[in-house]
């Protein structure tokens, strides 16, 4: 449904460009669930961006291909893009349920994107956008409220409501937990996971957060300083984790149902993305890096599709 | 003799807000009404132990912390803070003795990397608590206490760093600086307020073991404040669980964890995200939202989601029991509703 081809997404900067998204590849079928995690900075929201072209103006595509149902939209026109845009990928934007226009009802605001992007009557998108609210979890009789009124996770179920609008097939989910308490995020995750079996949706979680990953996602791909450094379906991912930082990640978060100790820490700082360094990104941090590890990793795939960049695998 | 090496002890503490209201329920003589920030705490905090307080936001842990260092004035309840022999009692403590005691009571800041002043290197860093206190003495006796703050969080050699600004300072030298400059002062009370939520994963341990190892280096008691119980699982001796302003459970971190007695912490737990696919457990998804903290539901505050509420629990308000010495629950049906030791985790099925 989705193939992500040697996509390169830079930012003007001065003195030359942030390779922000450095040659990733993705792939993802019909009603799968794929995690792209990583730290601050490591290129996954912008890679996610890059999907439906909408980076800021000092982003561009500098190659590769985003094959669509077999359409580029790398290359296709601002007119057909529109068209695929929400009608069949949306995104819930990081941060954007603090982003709801605080003096529209909600429901006006759920039906702003099918007038858009359908030939609709505002009755008939106001009705879709009444449903749309009671198929998110929350009370019909809160359509006409405020976003004042409800709380973080109500918010978020009405981002997700707008991406729904117009029955995409793939949903672009970025950080969408990431400032919710405990409760309200995993009421937020059983929502999005019963939403993808009703709807047979594809989804892409976007997160820092690899136990959220863990929990809702069949395949992860793991981001490093703008590389894809490891990409396969979560069970073998989380089991044997094949790059060394996506181990050291695994094994930076603490398990309440581990030991009771302090994690392991990776040392060092990511990789200033205007100068990377020439061969692996990660190597000034990985406690494996040798000689060899000065040359850019072979991409290779082991166990027949799990996907790892690293000399030492 | 004392038993246990208190440095801090809350009894009752009450925060409450006036709500503003209008003009007309002022001539109408409504009801003054209150947001129940905390409503009825107490615990104490031990010398060189983790006590952390846990709970989704708006259950009262930040107004604690920021009561206890006086930020804010306390409604009712007492805090006392015990240096050796010497108990103040903060909550009706004067001026000057609040003066006296601000050193000894340090907060480490959430975002490190902004609370550095950035035209500051990090000698003035440093100096500033020490100036600010009037503590330190000569000006050999200052540069001793910077010089081993800083060897202390692990900036070594300390001379080197003390020229440098906050640009010339890796992200985590930045919060080792921030760190060290709330240890300056030898504080015998640390309160952390979420230290590492901002911090990227793979760091966090590097952080938190720094502040470990200082409150072990120190004995100082600490206060972490978090809504995450895999953090207070991995660094805290003692867990308080608070909901809506009140303490529902607290005890060893291992006990609340493992052998949670109260609904509340029960659901918590089962949803701490857990970076394993396979691990097969039920998950109890608690319905709605915390109360308003203006309208607290009567009885006890969790029986509006709670999965074993019964009449009782609409209009009674349960107390404090102990299930072991050291563990506590608020609840009214702990017994008989979870009353073996579990031994498998709580919420992971056995039959998976």
């Amino acid at each position: 449904m989705l193939d992500v081809n040697n996509l390169k997404t830079f930012y003007r900067a001065d003195g030359g460009y942030v390779k922000a998204v450095d040659d990733v590849d993705l792939h993802l079928d019909e009603g799968e669930a794929l995690g792209l995690a990583g730290e601050s900075g490591c290129g996954k929201t912008t890679a996610a961006l890059s999907i439906v072209r909408l980076l800021p103006s000092n982003a561009s595509i500098m190659g590769g291909e985003v094959l669509y149902k077999g359409q580029d939209i790398v290359k296709m026109s601002d007119r057909k893009l529109r068209r695929i845009r929400w009608k069949e990928i949306s995104i819930v934007f990081q941060g954007a349920m603090n982003a709801l226009n605080p003096v529209k009802r909600i429901v006006d605001q759920i039906a702003e994107p099918i007038l858009l992007h359908e030939e609709v009557s505002k009755e008939d998108a106001l009705q879709r956008a009444r449903k749309l609210v009671e198929f998110v979890g929350i009370d019909k009789a809160r359509a006409k409220d405020y976003p004042h009124e409800f709380s973080g996770g109500m918010r978020q179920r009405v981002m997700i409501a707008m991406a729904l609008a117009c029955s995409p097939r793939l949903v672009i989910l970025d950080e969408p937990t990431t400032a919710l308490d405990v409760m309200t995020k995993t009421q937020i995750q059983e929502l999005v996971k019963d939403l993808q079996k009703r709807l047979t949706l594809s989804t892409i979680l976007i997160t820092h957060d690899l136990s959220v990953i863990a929990e809702t996602c069949d395949k992860v791909a793991i981001m490093y300083g703008g590389k894809l450094v490891e990409y396969a379906d979560v069970v073998s991912t989380f089991e044997k984790p094949l790059h060394p930082y996506t181990s050291g990640l695994i094994r930076a978060f603490p398990n309440i149902y581990g030991s009771r100790e302090l994690p392991l820490s990776i040392p060092g700082s990511p990789p200033d993305l205007l100068h990377p360094p020439d061969g692996c990104r990660f190597a000034p941090r990985c406690s494996m890096a040798d000689k060899e590890c000065s040359e850019p990793p072979p991409a290779k795939i082991v166990n027949g599709n799990h996907y790892v960049a690293c000399w030492k695998q | 003799m004392k038993l246990l090496d208190d440095v801090l002890e809350l009894k009752d503490l009450r925060v409450w807000f006036p709500v503003r209201s209008g003009i007309l329920a002022g001539l109408l003589r409504k009801e003054a009404k209150f947001v129940h920030a905390v409503d009825g705490i107490s615990f104490d905090v031990r010398r060189g132990e983790v006590f952390c307080l846990v709970g989704e936001s708006g259950c009262g842990k930040t107004t604690t912390a920021r009561c206890i260092l006086r930020l804010i004035d306390p409604t009712s309840g007492t805090i006392k803070l015990i240096e050796g022999d010497r108990t103040t009692e903060l909550s009706s403590a004067t001026k000057p003795e609040i003066k006296r005691l601000r050193p000894k009571m340090q907060l480490i800041f959430q975002d490190p990397y902004e609370s550095l002043d950035p035209k500051m290197h990090v000698l003035d860093q440093l100096s500033e608590p020490l100036r600010v206190n009037k503590i330190g003495g000569s000006r050999k006796e200052k540069m001793g206490r910077i010089l081993s703050a800083l060897s202390n969080v692990g900036l070594i050699p300390p001379e080197t760093f003390l020229y440098r600004y906050p640009h010339e300072l890796s992200g985590g030298q930045r919060q080792r600086v921030g760190i060290a400059s709330s240890m300056v002062l030898d504080p015998i009370l640390l309160i952390a307020d979420e230290p590492v939520s901002m911090i990227d994963v793979s760091m966090r341990s590097e952080i938190l073991g720094i502040m470990l190892d200082i409150k072990t280096r120190s004995q100082a008691a600490f206060v972490l404040i978090t809504h995450d119980f895999s953090l207070a699982w991995a660094v805290g001796d003692r867990i308080a669980v608070m909901y809506s302003g009140r303490i529902v459970e607290m005890g060893p971190a291992f006990d609340v964890i493992r052998e949670p007695r109260h609904p509340y912490t029960r659901a918590l737990v089962s949803v701490v995200p857990v970076p394993d696919p396979t691990l097969q457990r039920k998950r109890i998804v608690l319905r709605g939202e915390v109360p308003d903290p203006v309208d607290v539901p009567a009885g006890c505050r969790f029986h509006p989601r709670c999965p074993i509420a019964k009449e009782r629990c609409k209009t009674e308000d349960p107390e404090i029991q102990n299930v072991t010495a050291e563990h506590q629950v608020a609840c009214h049906f702990w017994q008989e509703a979870f009353p073996e030791k579990n031994t498998e985790p709580a919420g992971v099925s056995t039959n998976a």
